[in-house]
C-alpha cells in the first residue's frame, strides 16, 4: 500500500511541482501597498500665511486648509484639514481662546472653546472676494481682504457686521495702535486707521506701493510693503517717515520685539533693527533658506517665521524648522 | 531509449568513419560564422529593456516625444566658493550648455540651463507678464546683473530648486538625445571630455548622471571586460591543463566552447542582434555547458583509453557513444529551458532565449561530436605532459561524495537537503524585486557616477522621472481648475512618499504667472477661478516664450498634461509603493473631465519591468522544469526521472536566489538574463552522473548499483568537478571588475556552477540509492538482489519506485 502510494506521488509530483509554480506565475504579486499613505505634519509644498497663539498652543494657517498646531508644553503637533477645502490667509485668537481663520471666497471658520470648527461665509463679491487677514482687537474680531472688506464680530466668533463699503483697494493686515486704535496696511500705499472702535477711519497715504503689515511698541511703529519700503512712526502713528532704503524685497510683515523690529519677506528677506529704526541688519541664520515669509510670530523663545514653512527664530538668533520633519 | 541508443551508435560511427570531413564542415562553418563575427554589434539599446505590451510603455510611447526624457544627461556645475552667481562659474554653465549641442545625437532643443532659451525669467508689469531667458544669449555683465539674475533664478520655483539648488551653490544642466541617435558609447566620452576641458576647475566642481552616462560608463569597461574575460578563460586553461596533464584537455574544451560561441554570435549577428556588454557574463554561462560537455567527453575517453587501454579511436567513438544520450538530454533540456525565457516581453529577454538556445544547441557539434572526433586522433593517449598529479584535488571532492553514498550516511542525505532547502527557500522569499540599493546596481557604490547620483539626488528633488498622463476628453481640459487642482492634489500626495523629492506640472507654472501678476505675493499662489482665468495665465507665460517652453507640461491643445515625479533613486520598493499610492489616488479621486494614467518616462518603464519580473521569472522556472520532466519523460519514459532531476535545479536556483538576496542583489532588467540562462543549469551534471550509474548497470548486469555508483562518480563525477571546479575559478576573477554587476554576476554563476556540481556529486547518488528508481536501476529483482548482495538497504526501499 505504502509502495503504491509512494509510486503514485512520485509520478504526480513533477506534474504538481509544476503546476505549483505556473499557479505561483499567474497569481503571485509583490504587494507594493502601504496603505494611504498618512498626512505627514509637513509637506514640501506647504504654503503657510498665519499664525496665533491660544491658550498654550500656537496655530498656524496656510493653502489647501492647511491647519498645524503645536502644544507649547508637550511639543506635540498636530495637522488637520479645514471643511469645506479652501486657501487660509489668516488666524488669531481670542483671550477666550476663540480662534477665527480666514480664507478665500469670503470664508471664514470658528473655533470654539469646545474644539469645534464651523465655517460661515462673509457677504464679499464673486471676484476680489479673499479674506487676508483678522486679528482680535479691543474684544473684537476683525478681519480685512481684497476689495476694502473689513469686517467686526463679537468676542466668540458671531455677529459680523461689514464697517465700510468695497472698494478696490485690497486691506492686508489689520492691526492694533497705540491707545486701543487699530491700523489697516493696504494696497497702493493706503494706511487707515480708526480711534474709536471702527465707527470712523483716517487715510494716510504712504507712497504708492502696497502696504503689507504695521506694528506698534508703545507710541513707535514701523509698516513695511512692497519694494522693500518702510516707514516709521514715533509718535503713535500721527506722523510718518520713510525708512531709507535696505532692501528690494516686497516686507510683507513686521513684528516688534524686544528692544527693536523684525520684518520679512520674499527670497528670504529678513531684517532687525533697534527700536529707533534707523539701521537695518539683514539676518541669515543657517537652515531659514531663501523663499519667502508673509508672517511673523512673537512668542516667549523668539519668533515663529510664517511662510513656505514654519520655523523658529529664537533669541539667539538660531534657526529650527518646526515641526523636526520638515528639516528633512 | 533503444532508437536513441541505435541513433548514438550511428552518428558516432558516422563522425569518427568520416572524421577528416566533419572537421572541415565545422571549420568551414565556424570561418563563415567568424567572418559574420566583423559586424557584430556591441552595444546597449534603451528599446530592448522595455517590455512593450506593459500598460506603462504604451502610455510612455504614447507621450515620450513630450514628456519623457529616455536619455536625459544631468550635469551638475557646483562652485567650490560660495553660490554659483560669480561670472566665471556662470561661464562654465554656458560653456557646457553651448558645447553639449556638438555631442553626438543630442536633441539641440532640449538643452536647459541657466544658459539656455529655455529657463525663463518672468516678470510682472503693469502691461502683463514678461517672460526672457534667464541668461541668454549673453552672460551678465556687471554685478548689478548677476544680482538681478539671482533675483530671477530666486522668483521662479520651476528654476529654483529644480536647477539651482536652494542654497544657490550649484546649478543642473540637462540635455536629452534622441532615441533614434543615441549611441552611450559616444555620448559618455564625448560629454566627459566637455567637462574635462573645464577652464574652471579652481571654481567649480563638475558632476555627470543619466541613463546615457551609466550606459557609457558600461561602454567604457569594455576593454577591462574583455581583459578579465581573457584572464578568466587563461586561468580556466592553466586549470584544466594542471589537472588533466593533457593538451587534449585543455584544447578540446577551449575549443569545444570557441566553436560554440563563434556559432552563436554570428548567427546573432546575421539575424541583426547586437550584444549587450552587460551580458557578457552570460556568454560565461554557456561556455561552461561546453566546457562541461567536452570535459565529460574527454574524460571518458581516458578512462577507456588509458583505464581501459582501448585503441583511441574506438575509445573515442565509444565515448560518444556512450555520452551521447545524457550529452544531448543536457543540451535539449538546457536549450528548452533557455527557450522558455521567450515569453517574458521584452526584446533583449527575446534575443537571449533566441540566442542562448542557439549557443547551447551549437554544443551538440562543437562538444558532442566535435571533441570525439579529435579525441580519435590521439597517438598516445596515457603520455602527460607534466608530471604533478592534482588527481587529490578531484579525488577531495569525490571521494566524501561516494563514501557519502555508499554508507548510511545517504539516508540522511534527503532529509537534510529538504532542511537545507526550505532555509534557502525562506531567504529567497526575501529577494528584491527591482533594485535593491541607492544608485545603480550596475555599478560599485564609490563609482563616481554613483557619488554624482548621490550628490544630485540630496541636493535636488532626484535626478530621475516618471511622469503620469492626464488625458483630457476635450481640448482646452487642462485648463479646468478641477483638472489643475487634481494634478496639484495628486503632487502634494505623492510627495508624502519618501523617495520622491518633488514633481512639476502645468498647475505649477499657473499659480507662478497669477502669483506673479500680483506683485509676486505668494497669497496669489493659486489656480485661476476658472478655464478662462487660467488660459489667460497661460497665454501671458506664454508671451515670449518658445513654442515648446509647455512641451513637458502639456500638448498644443492642452488636451493632454502630464504630471513629472522626480525620484530620489529607483529601488524596487520605491517604484511599487509609488505606483501603488499613485493607482490608488487615481481611483479615489476620479476627474469628470480627464482621466489619469501611470506611468511613463525611464522609471515608468522600470516599473513596467519589475512589475513583469517576478511573474515572467517562476513562470520561466516552472517551464523550464516542464522541459526536463519532458525530456526525461522522452528519454527514460517515467516521469519520475523527471522529479528526480528537478531536484539539482531546484536547489541551484533556490540557493542563487537566496544568495542574492542575502547581498542585496535585486533581481533587475540587467540579472533577468543571467538568472534566466541559469536555471537549467544545474541539470546537465546530474544528467551525466546517473546516465553513467545507468550506463554501468546496462553494461555490467551483474554489478551492485553501489559499485554502479562508485563507478559514476570516479568517471562522470571526476568530469563533473573538473569542469565546475575550473569555470567557477574563472568566473570568479569577475569580482575584481570594475562593473559591480559582472563582479556579482561572477559570483552568482560560480555559486551556480559550484551548486550544480555538489548537488549531482553528493545528493544525487544517495537520492539514487535510497529511492531506487526503476529508470535507473531497472527491474525491483535485480535491486533487491543487489541490495542482499551489500545487505545495507532498507527491506522498505528495496523495492524501489517506478
Amino acid at each position: 500500500m505504502f509502495d503504491r502510494i509512494s509510486s503514485v506521488a512520485a509520478r504526480l509530483s513533477p506534474w504538481l511541482i509544476i503546476g505549483g509554480l505556473a499557479y505561483a506565475a499567474l497569481f503571485v504579486q509583490v504587494d507594493g501597498a502601504t496603505g494611504t499613505m498618512r498626512q505627514p505634519l509637513a509637506e514640501s509644498r506647504d504654503l503657510f500665511f498665519g499664525g496665533a497663539a491660544a491658550d498654550g498652543r500656537l496655530w498656524f494657517v496656510g493653502q489647501a486648509g492647511a491647519v498645524l498646531s503645536m502644544d507649547g508644553q508637550s511639543r506635540q503637533w498636530e495637522r488637520s484639514q479645514l471643511q469645506p477645502v479652501a486657501n487660509l490667509q489668516g488666524i488669531a485668537a481670542s483671550g477666550a481662546g476663540v480662534l477665527v481663520a480666514v480664507g478665500n471666497g469670503g470664508r471664514l471658520w470658528v473655533r470654539d472653546k469646545g474644539g469645534q470648527w464651523t465655517s460661515q461665509s462673509l457677504p464679499v463679491g464673486d471676484v476680489g472676494n479673499k479674506l487676508i487677514d483678522v486679528a482680535f482687537l479691543d474684544g473684537h474680531f476683525w478681519v480685512v481682504g481684497e476689495m476694502g472688506a473689513l469686517f467686526r464680530a463679537d468676542a466668540d466668533g458671531t455677529n459680523w457686521t461689514r464697517l465700510r463699503d468695497a472698494v478696490d483697494v485690497a486691506f492686508n493686515r489689520v492691526r492694533p495702535g497705540p491707545d486701543g486704535s487699530i491700523w489697516v496696511a493696504a494696497e497702493f500705499g493706503h494706511l487707515l486707521h480708526s480711534r474709536d472702535g471702527g465707527v470712523s477711519w483716517s487715510s494716510v497715504q504712504l507712497g504708492n506701493e502696497s502696504l503689507q503689515s504695521i506694528a506698534f511698541a508703545g507710541e513707535e511703529g514701523v509698516v513695511v510693503g512692497n519694494r522693500g519700503q518702510a516707514f516709521r512712526s514715533a509718535d503713535g502713528g500721527k506722523s510718518w517717515q520713510p525708512v531709507p532704503a535696505f532692501t528690494t524685497e516686497h516686507l510683507y510683515d513686521v513684528v516688534a520685539r524686544q528692544g527693536g523690529w523684525l520684518v520679512a519677506g520674499d527670497r528670504g528677506a529678513l531684517f532687525s533693527a533697534s527700536r529707533a529704526a534707523a539701521h537695518w541688519r539683514p539676518l541669515a541664520p543657517e537652515g531659514s533658506g531663501k523663499r519667502y515669509r508673509t508672517g511673523l510670530l512673537a512668542v516667549q523663545e523668539g519668533d515663529v517665521l510664517i511662510g513656505s514653512g514654519i520655523g523658529l527664530l529664537d533669541n539667539e538668533g538660531n534657526y529650527r524648522a518646526w515641526p523636526a520633519e520638515a528639516a528633512r | 531509449m533503444k532508437k536513441l541508443i541505435d541513433l548514438a551508435s550511428a552518428v558516432s560511427s558516422f563522425a569518427i568513419r568520416n572524421r577528416v570531413g566533419v572537421c572541415v564542415a565545422i571549420a568551414l562553418v565556424t570561418l563563415f560564422f567568424g567572418a559574420c563575427l566583423t559586424h557584430l554589434d556591441v552595444r546597449t539599446r534603451f528599446g530592448d529593456m522595455v517590455p512593450h505590451d506593459h500598460p506603462y510603455v504604451k502610455v510612455h510611447q504614447k507621450y515620450q516625444e513630450n514628456f519623457a526624457a529616455s536619455n536625459r544627461v544631468t550635469i551638475l556645475v557646483r562652485s567650490l566658493d560660495g553660490d554659483i552667481f560669480k561670472l566665471p562659474v556662470l561661464r562654465e554653465i554656458q560653456r557646457i550648455t553651448y558645447e553639449l549641442q556638438k555631442v553626438h545625437g543630442v536633441n539641440p532643443l532640449q538643452i536647459t540651463s541657466l544658459a539656455s532659451k529655455k529657463l525663463k525669467r518672468v516678470d510682472a508689469s503693469s502691461e502683463g507678464i514678461e517672460t526672457r531667458p534667464m541668461m541668454w544669449p549673453d552672460l551678465p555683465k556687471t554685478q548689478v546683473e548677476i544680482d538681478a539674475l539671482r533675483q530671477a533664478v530666486l522668483n521662479n520655483p520651476m528654476v529654483y530648486g529644480l536647477y539651482v539648488d536652494a542654497e544657490l551653490k550649484s546649478a543642473l544642466i540637462q540635455v536629452d538625445f534622441y532615441d533614434q541617435l543615441v549611441d552611450y558609447g559616444k555620448i559618455f566620452p564625448q560629454v566627459q571630455a566637455i567637462l574635462d576641458a573645464s577652464p574652471a576647475k579652481a571654481q567649480v566642481s563638475l558632476h555627470l548622471v543619466g541613463e546615457p552616462i551609466l550606459y557609457g560608463w558600461v561602454a567604457h569597461y569594455l576593454g577591462e571586460t574583455v581583459a578579465i574575460s581573457l584572464l578568466s578563460l587563461v586561468s580556466m586553461l592553466v586549470l584544466l591543463f594542471a589537472i588533466s596533464r593533457t593538451w587534449r584537455g585543455m584544447l578540446l574544451p577551449l575549443l569545444a566552447g570557441i566553436v560554440s560561441a563563434t556559432w552563436a554570435l554570428g548567427i546573432g549577428s546575421l539575424l541583426g542582434y547586437n550584444f549587450d556588454p552587460l551580458v557578457i557574463v552570460v556568454a560565461f554561462i554557456i561556455t561552461a555547458r561546453a566546457f562541461s560537455h567536452s570535459v565529460q567527453l574527454v574524460t571518458r575517453f581516458d578512462d577507456l583509453a588509458v583505464g581501459e587501454s582501448i585503441e583511441p579511436r574506438r575509445a573515442a567513438e565509444q565515448s560518444m557513444r556512450e555520452l551521447f544520450r545524457p550529452g544531448m538530454l543536457g543540451l535539449y533540456a538546457d536549450a528548452g529551458a533557455v527557450l522558455c525565457v521567450i515569453l517574458t516581453p521584452i526584446p533583449m529577454m527575446h534575443k537571449v532565449a533566441i540566442i542562448g538556445a542557439v549557443w547551447v544547441m551549437t554544443i551538440s557539434v562543437s562538444a558532442v561530436i566535435l571533441t570525439p572526433v579529435l579525441l580519435s586522433w590521439v597517438k598516445r593517449p596515457d603520455r602527460y605532459i607534466h608530471p604533478l598529479r592534482l588527481d587529490a584535488v578531484l579525488s577531495a571532492f569525490t571521494k566524501p561524495a561516494t563514501w557519502v553514498a555508499t554508507s548510511r550516511a545517504r539516508y540522511a542525505v534527503a532529509p537534510v537537503m529538504l532542511v537545507l532547502l526550505a532555509g534557502l527557500l525562506f531567504e529567497a522569499t526575501h529577494i528584491t524585486v527591482g533594485d535593491a540599493s541607492d544608485g545603480s546596481p550596475i555599478l560599485w557604490r564609490d563609482s563616481p557616477f554613483n557619488r554624482d547620483s548621490a550628490l544630485i539626488n540630496g541636493m535636488y528633488p532626484g535626478s530621475e522621472q516618471m511622469f503620469i498622463a492626464v488625458e483630457g476628453k476635450a481640448p482646452d481640459a487642462l485648463k479646468q481648475p478641477e483638472v489643475l487642482d487634481w494634478m496639484q492634489r495628486f503632487s502634494r500626495y505623492m510627495e508624502r512618499q519618501a523617495g520622491i523629492g518633488g514633481s512639476v506640472s502645468l498647475a505649477d507654472i499657473v499659480v507662478e504667472i497669477r502669483r506673479n501678476l500680483h506683485e509676486g505675493n505668494p497669497r496669489y499662489r493659486e489656480l485661476g477661478a476658472d478655464a478662462g482665468e487660467n488660459g489667460e495665465l497661460v497665454s501671458f507665460y506664454m508671451q515670449g516664450a518658445d513654442p515648446d517652453d509647455l512641451n513637458q507640461f502639456s500638448d498644443v491643445p492642452f488636451q493632454n498634461g502630464a504630471v513629472t515625479l522626480f525620484f530620489r533613486d529607483h529601488k524596487g520598493e520605491t517604484l511599487r509603493h509609488a505606483i501603488h499610492n499613485g493607482k490608488q489616488f487615481i481611483a479615489d479621486n476620479p476627474m469628470p473631465q480627464a482621466e489619469a494614467k501611470l506611468a511613463g518616462g525611464v522609471l515608468g518603464i522600470t516599473a513596467a519591468v519589475n512589475e513583469i519580473l517576478l511573474r515572467d521569472q517562476i513562470e520561466a522556472i516552472a517551464l523550464a522544469f516542464l522541459v526536463v520532466v519532458l525530456c526525461c519523460l522522452v528519454v527514460y519514459r517515467s516521469s519520475v526521472s523527471g522529479v528526480f532531476f528537478i531536484v539539482p535545479v531546484l536547489i541551484s536556483n533556490v540557493a542563487t536566489f537566496a544568495y542574492m538576496a542575502w547581498h542585496g542583489i535585486g533581481m533587475s532588467i540587467s540579472t533577468l538574463p543571467v538568472v534566466a540562462l541559469g536555471i537549467g543549469l544545474g541539470v546537465d551534471y546530474a544528467f551525466y552522473i546517473v546516465d553513467a550509474i545507468k550506463e554501468h548497470l546496462e553494461k555490467h548486469p551483474e554489478a551492485s548499483p553501489t559499485d554502479a555508483v562508485r563507478q559514476s562518480l570516479g568517471s562522470a563525477g571526476r568530469g563533473v568537478i573538473l569542469t565546475a571546479l575550473t569555470l567557477a575559478a574563472g568566473v570568479l576573477l569577475w569580482s575584481g571588475s570594475s562593473l559591480r554587476f559582472q563582479a556579482e554576476m561572477g559570483i552568482l554563476i560560480g555559486l551556480w556552477l559550484m551548486a550544480s556540481a555538489f548537488t549531482s556529486l553528493f545528493v544525487m547518488p544517495s537520492l539514487a540509492l535510497v529511492f531506487k528508481p526503476d529508470f535507473i536501476f531497472g527491474n525491483p529483482v535485480r535491486n533487491a538482489a543487489s541490495s542482499a548482495e551489500n545487505g545495507r538497504l532498507e527491506p522498505h526501499i528495496q523495492r524501489g519506485i517506478a
